[in-house]
Parts: structure tokens; sequence; C-alpha cells
């Protein structure tokens, strides 16, 4: 049992001094990970989506997901607390064994790598219809994502910085969307509960898919100083990106008539361009651009953990090349894919169905099999003694 | 009233707090002296840090061994000169040495703490073997060289003193106006072929050691023939000598200077130059000036404000206005487009070729304003801005509006305290000008991400540069946007690292009741 325990205890030691930039991130900037890599493309066509499903009771599928994704969240959150030195790459071979570990890990990876894909062309796809009619998809996806593999290149450490001070732009997006309570109508959202019961808990899964992010806690737990990691991060982030997409939706909902809403694909966008100012017009135009910026740290933060992925498969100490190969092979993908949106649609509808593995499934199954086996280890000690 | 803002103390209402820091003056230890002469004279050395300015000489007399200590950068050689070494050659025997030196006043004391506060301040001491008692006298060098305040870093309120070309005088203000025992000067020669006296000035017991460690080790390592000035150094010593942003804080205040080491940061000044570098400087701190500090808080405030809104301004007023009228005019409400259309109408040109056009005009005039005679340049300065304004607008070749908006840029850049940053800033208008022509809105936001994802990645001597924004440092906010009151600044920035963060007493107001 000694050296059991010991072996643990050195290849944790050396995890840590392979990985320096472990146990470093405040409480506050985990906070503001967790909401900004929840809060991303999904922010903007979300009430669309679950309007013909819940009705006018949208906002309590919201409200109800938040709760859902807090569940995952915790299996999570105890998953990292038997590791607590580890990412998800370090520890799932220590868990599910060799073959098993290394394949949940590609798979990790590749799930990353969608997500990006599917974010890059949905995030092209809203800048060509609002803003940029004429320029090739491909253009904008190398701005945004070298813009991502610039920063994601750096220890998380600098992103930490970045993300701490980046959730201005999210708190500018929600205080941008206040005046258009002007045109406020509550009857739109009358009677409560018209949708029943069913359609609100069917409609959970549209906003779950949107509020997609917090399983990257996997790999980014064990960088949060140890005496900052408390739950309370986790559900203090879940709740304010519960909030702001609950207000998004709730406000999109009673501007807009059930009628309109069926027929606008991104309502809080029209909500905005419709709203006038004696100096400036065109409110979507600046939402798009602080939008844009959210886009842009979901974007990192997912490059990050994919970059990290591969290379502490490639058993690499630094990631910075491995980012910049991740983008280059994205885009080289990105070049290729079909885009109109029937395929874009498509594509995400499979990641999205499949996200639920990878944010809950394997999460669970991981979770078990190491209590499991702390219960075996535990019966041996005591039969052993 | 404000307590809740000096955040938490964890010591009780007890003010006037007792403890003396060891870099305080009052820290040095309170001891009389020996008959051993090389103890006191030690003892001396050890209380003022061995700063290498600090001059031991021996100076016997009738073969009794005596020395003479003081600071050469605050003495005055001629009236050592004058009136202590020559009486002291021509003494005979029987006399008295306190009668034969004839400087204006003269001390003696028993006390070593005294010594060194005043050697501190000015005063030459002179031990002798055999006796306890140390003669001091007042050789304190007279400003007789006229020193003007710097021409780009001008003040309303506040000391009118710049630095000079020499470095010795340099400390001297320095140390004149702290007149801490504590404030150490640590010389490196530098340059192989040509040779230079660089000083590295800090305040002992309160820098961080890492930090004075890392700069000796950076300025050591300097392989190169010439040192001239401070830019020279900079660019060794600097963690990123191509990003635009400058990593040290360029000053000729001596005021600025000595505000910054109080702070835990360490001064960097090189012979034959008036400019002091200091390390580390944070991005905040180019937007810092004496005038704050010297003025009202609300007036401070307002213009810190007026500072940080003429930062935005001048890097994205010329690429946000290119970005609306080529891109984007359904921005502005139909009135407002009608005023702006109107002025563009006539103009063949692309908006993003108007600015650069006038940008560089505009440098143009500044750079000859430079380099001409006062009087010819305010000419100069008239028929570049006013002529050629009016000009280029009648000519249909710029819009009044461009005029205008780039107008208003170059107010904004000249706003910021430090030359460096404000030519930076001019600098990454360009890139965002471009991209904004490029991209419109979205071409501006992604610039301003690679301009805030380069701060948040540069370090200073090891401190994050873009500090207290990111990392957030809440509690250092209070000296940013806005400027509270100095006795509500009680801890400082933790950038420098100092080994003692707060200051002073928990309730620095000790007679204003209401506010305890």
């Amino acid at each position: 049992m000694q050296s059991i325990e010991l072996l643990n205890r050195t290849i944790q030691e050396n995890g840590m001094n392979k990985m320096s930039d472990k146990n470093k991130i405040t409480w506050w900037v985990g906070v503001s990970i967790l909401i900004q890599s929840q809060i991303g493309v999904g922010i903007l066509s979300l009430s669309n989506k679950i309007h013909p499903v819940a009705k006018g009771d949208g906002w309590i599928s919201v409200i109800l997901s938040g709760m859902i994704v807090q569940l995952f969240i915790t299996i999570i959150w105890y998953l990292m607390k038997t590791n607590p030195n580890k990412t998800l790459f370090e520890f799932a071979p220590l868990i599910a064994g060799k073959y098993l570990g290394a394949l949940i890990n590609i798979s990790y990876i590749f799930y990353f790598l969608s997500t990006l894909v599917v974010i890059t062309l949905l995030f092209n796809d809203v800048l060509k219809r609002w803003i940029f009619f004429e320029t090739p998809n491909i253009v904008i996806s190398i701005l945004i994502l070298m813009l991502s593999a610039y920063i994601a290149s750096e220890s998380l450490q600098i992103i930490a910085r970045f993300f701490s001070i980046s959730v201005i732009f999210v708190i500018l997006l929600i205080l941008i969307t206040i005046p258009a309570f002007s045109f406020f109508d509550i009857r739109y959202i009358l009677p409560v509960g018209q949708a029943g019961v069913t359609n609100i808990i069917k409609a959970t899964h549209q906003v779950n898919i949107s509020i997609l992010g917090f399983e990257l806690f996997l790999i980014l737990m064990p960088f949060i100083k140890i005496k900052n990691r408390k739950y309370s991060f986790l559900l203090v982030g879940n709740i304010f990106t519960t909030v702001i997409y609950t207000f998004v939706v709730f406000t999109t909902f009673v501007v807009f008539s059930p009628y309109e809403i069926k027929l606008i694909i991104e309502p809080i966008l029209y909500m905005l361009k419709a709203l006038q100012f004696k100096l400036l017009d065109r409110m979507d135009l600046f939402f798009l651009s602080l939008w844009s910026v959210s886009v842009l740290t979901t974007l990192v933060i997912y490059l990050y953990s994919s970059a990290l992925g591969i290379s502490t498969i490639l058993k690499k100490a630094k990631h910075k090349k491995v980012t910049y190969l991740i983008v280059i092979m994205l885009l080289i993908i990105i070049y290729f894919l079909p885009k109109d949106m029937n395929s874009i649609n498509l594509l995400a509808k499979i990641i999205s169905n499949l996200s639920y593995i990878f944010t809950a499934g394997i999460p669970f199954i991981l979770l078990l099999i190491a209590s499991l086996k702390r219960l075996f280890r535990k019966k041996e000690a005591l039969t052993n003694d | 009233m404000f307590n809740f803002l000096k955040g938490k103390t964890k010591q009780k209402k007890d003010t006037y707090s007792k403890s003396v820091k060891p870099y305080q003056i009052n820290s040095i230890k309170d001891k009389n002296t020996t008959p051993d002469i090389e103890a006191n004279a030690e003892f001396i050395q050890t209380e003022l840090g061995k700063s290498h300015d600090l001059i031991i000489k021996p100076l016997p007399i009738h073969d009794k061994k005596g020395y003479l200590i003081y600071f050469e950068t605050l003495i005055s050689k001629e009236t050592i000169e004058n009136h202590i070494l020559k009486p002291l050659k021509k003494l005979e025997k029987a006399s008295l040495v306190i009668n034969a030196i004839t400087t204006l006043t003269l001390k003696e004391s028993q006390n070593l703490k005294e010594v060194v506060k005043l050697i501190a301040n000015g005063y030459c001491a002179y031990i002798t073997s055999d006796n306890t008692t140390i003669l001091l006298m007042d050789v304190k060098r007279e400003n007789n060289r006229n020193v003007d305040e710097p021409d780009n870093e001008q003040v309303i309120r506040g000391s009118h003193i710049g630095f000079i070309e020499d470095l010795s005088s340099n400390i001297f203000m320095i140390r004149a106006q702290t007149q801490n025992p504590k404030l150490k000067v640590e010389y490196i020669e530098l340059g192989n072929a040509m040779k230079n006296k660089i000083a590295i000035i800090y305040i002992e017991n309160l820098t961080s050691s890492e930090l004075i460690k890392e700069v000796q080790k950076r300025i050591k390592s300097i392989k190169a023939d010439i040192i001239q000035t401070p830019g020279f150094l900079q660019e060794y010593i600097e963690e990123r000598t191509f990003s635009p942003f400058p990593q040290l804080l360029n000053t000729e205040r001596p005021d600025k200077v000595v505000a910054n080491l109080i702070d835990g940061r360490i001064g960097i000044l090189a012979d034959g130059s008036p400019t002091a570098l200091i390390a580390p400087s944070p991005f905040i701190s180019f937007f810092q000036s004496p005038d704050d500090y010297n003025s009202r808080v609300l007036n401070g405030s307002f213009y810190r404000l007026i500072r940080v809104v003429s930062f935005f301004i001048a890097i994205g007023l010329p690429s946000f206005y290119i970005a609306v009228v080529s891109f984007h005019y359904e921005i502005l409400p139909v009135e407002l487009l009608f005023t702006v259309k109107s002025s563009l109408e006539p103009i063949p040109i692309p908006p993003i070729l108007e600015a650069i056009f006038m940008a560089v005009t505009l440098e143009l005039i500044r750079e000859a304003t430079i380099r001409l005679p006062s009087p010819v340049a305010q000419t100069i300065g008239v028929v570049g801005g006013l002529v050629i304004g009016n000009a280029v607008v009648e000519a249909n070749l710029v819009s009044n509006m461009m005029i205008i908006v780039v107008a208003i840029t170059a107010l904004a850049t000249f706003i910021i305290p430090s030359t460096e940053m404000s030519t930076s800033i001019r600098l990454l208008g360009f890139p965002l000008m471009i991209s904004s022509a490029l991209f419109g809105l979205i071409g501006i936001v992604f610039g301003f991400s690679i301009i805030l994802i380069h701060l948040c990645k540069l370090n200073t001597f090891g401190a994050p540069y873009f500090s207290p924004f990111a990392p957030l440092r809440l509690s250092e906010f209070k000296d940013t946007f806005v400027r509270f009151p100095t006795w509500l600044l009680q801890k400082r920035p933790k950038d420098a690292n100092a080994k003692y963060r707060t200051l002073e007493s928990n309730n620095p107001r000790e007679w204003d009741e209401q506010n305890e």
C-alpha cells in the first residue's frame, strides 16, 4: 500500500513540475472563465430555437436548464476532486486504464476541435448575414482563429488576465439590450405555463447546448489555486450565465410577438436594430462587435484545452506550436466544409447531441469507476489489516 | 465616513503605530559611540546601506587615526577642501581639531543615530580614534547650477525642478528630497568602448530583494560598446523591445522618482543624461502625473478621467470615424448623416487615405517644430496647422469632419503625460485605422482585442504590465481612473512587490474623530 501511495505522490509531483502554471488562478478568474466559456454563439438565436417548443415559457426552460447544467457541473466537481492536481488528459488513463483512457482523451480532443469548427462556422454565418455580405468566409475564420491562437498559445495565467478584464464585454452586452424594454409587452408570455411541463423540459435541450462550456473545467480545474478551488465559483458563474440567458430570452419574448419570433433567427439583433437614439442608430452593430469578443473568449478557452490535450498526449511541455498547428488544421477543414445554412445546422446538431456524452456521460462513468476503485481499495486495505 | 474604502485593517484603533519599519528614517538603531573607531565607522556604513556614494576617507592627524565620512553626492567638495582639509593640514599638535575647522555649522555628537541622520542630510562626519565625540560639519552643496523644469513634463502645481546632465547632482536632488539614510545608491560602470556610470537607486529594506537582483542582473549582463543614455539602457533591460508600449517609465522629474522609490520601485540614472528610468512601470503609471496629487482630489480625479478618455480617443476616434463613414453609415441617425455626408460629398479619396494623409501631415508639423528654434517653430505651427488645414479643405482633398477628428485625436495624444506612451499610442492608431477600413467595427474590436491581449501578455520586471486591470486588483483601482485622497492610498501597488505594502498608521487623519 505504502509503495502505491509513494508512487502516486511522485506522479503527482512530476505532474506539478511539468505544468508549472497549475494552482495559480484566483476565484474571480475562475468565475469569469466559466461565464465566458458558457456565453458564446448560442446567445443570438436561442429564443428563436426554443420558442417553437416551449412557446412563451421558454424562459422557464432556461432556468431549468441552468439547474441541469449545475448538476453536470457537480459531477465534474466531484470527479475533479478525485485527482486534484491533474487535468482530465492526465487522470483519464489512471482511472480508465491505459487504452481506454487514451481513447477518452482523443475523443475529447476531437470533441473540442469539432466544437471549435462549429463555433467558427456559426460566427461566420452570423457575420455574413449581418455585416460582411461579400467577404469570403475564410477571411473571417482566419481573423478570429488567429486572434484566439495569439492568446491561447500563452500560459493559462496570461489567458486568465485577459479573461478577468474581458468580462466587461459581457456586462456591456447586457447593458446595451436594456433600452429595448421600451417595447415591453408582458401579454406575449402570458399565460405562464401555456406550453405544458413536457414541452418546457423538452426545450431545455436547446438551452443546454447553448450553455455548454462548463465541461472545460475537466481540464482547467487544477489551474485554480487550491485555497480558491471552492464549489462556490462554479455555482456563481453558472448562476450568472443562467441569469443572463434568462434575461435575453425573456426580453426577446416580451418584445416580439410569438408570430414574429418564429420568423426571426436572431431576435435580439432585430430588437436592437429597431432602437433609435439621438446620436447613434443600429445598436445591433455594437452588440455584434461586443458579442464577437464573447465568441473569441469561447474559442480561446476551447483552443487552449485542445492544445493542452494534444501536448499532454505528445508529452510536450509547451503548447505554443501545437496551438498554431491546430489553427492551421482547422482553417483547412473550414475551407473545405460546405457553408450553407443547412449543413452548418446539421453539423451543429450532431456535435450538440454528442455533447451530452462529453459533458455528463463520460465524467459520470469516470466518477463511478474512480469511486468504485477507491471503495475496493479501502476494502482491500481493511482485509489486509 | 470612507472607512470601508480603506480595506480591512487587522490592528485595532491604536493609531500612530509605534513600530518603525526598517526602511523609515527613524529606523536607525539608537547607539552611542564606542572608543573603537573601526566599529563606529562600520556601524555608520551598515546603517547607510553601504551605498556606493558614501565615502569614508582616512584622514589621520598626528598619527591618530581619523575618518572623514560623507556622501559625495550631497556635499560640496570645495567646502570640505577649504574649511576642513586645509585647516587640518596646518593643525599644530597642541591645538584641538574643533577649533581649526571653519565651517559655519559645526556640531558635536556622541549619538551614532544622530550622526547617521545628519550624514544623510548633507553633513560630513569626522571621527578620530582618541575621541568618542564625533564632529559634524554642514558641507551640503548649494544648487549653484540653474535647475530648470523639464520642458516635456511641466506641471502647474508641484516642484519645478528637473534633472540635469550631471549624475551626482541628480542623486543630490533625490537625496536632498528624501533625506532617508536608507536610500541606497549603487554604481555600475558600463560600456566597452565608452565608459559610463550607471546608478541604481532604491530604498533599502523596502524594495523587494528579488527586484533589486533582477535589475542588477540585467544591467550587469549588458555587453555593449556604448551605453550613452538611459535610452540605450532601456532597450537592453526591458522585456520586449519590439512592443509598442514602453516598459520603463522615463522621467526628468526628481519628485516623480522619489515618489516611485517610496513605492518600492527602483530608479536608474546614467551620467550625462537628465532622464531617469523607473522599474517596474506598469501601464497606468504612464498616465499619472505629479499634478494629480498636488491638486485637489476632485480636480485630480477629473484630470485622470480626462486622460483615460483621451487614451481611447487617441487610439480609437479616427478608426471609429473611418468605420462609420466607410462601412456602417447606418449607425448615424438621418439628421447627423446629412451633416457628415455634405462635408464628405466633394472628397474624391477614401476616408482611410484622408486620415492617413492628415495624420502624417500632423506628424510632419510636430517633428518640424521640435527641430527648430522656438520662435520659428511657432511660425511653422501656424503655417502648417492653419494654412495647410484650411487650404486642404478648400481644395476638396480632405473633409472638414476629418480635420476635426484628426485635430481632436492629436490633442488627445498630447494630454498623456509620458512622451513615450503618447507616441506609442499615436503609432497604434495607424494599424487600427487600416483594420477599421477593412472590417469596420468588427475590425476595431479585433484590433482592440489584439492590443488588450498584448497588454495582458506584457511583463515589466516580472510584474504584470497591465495590472491592476489584468490581473484584476480592485483595491488598486483607487489610483487609476480616479485618484482617491492620499490618506486613503494606504497600500503600495503590488507590482513592485515592496517588503512593506501598507503605509504608516491606521488613521492618518488622527485629528478627525468622525473618520474613525
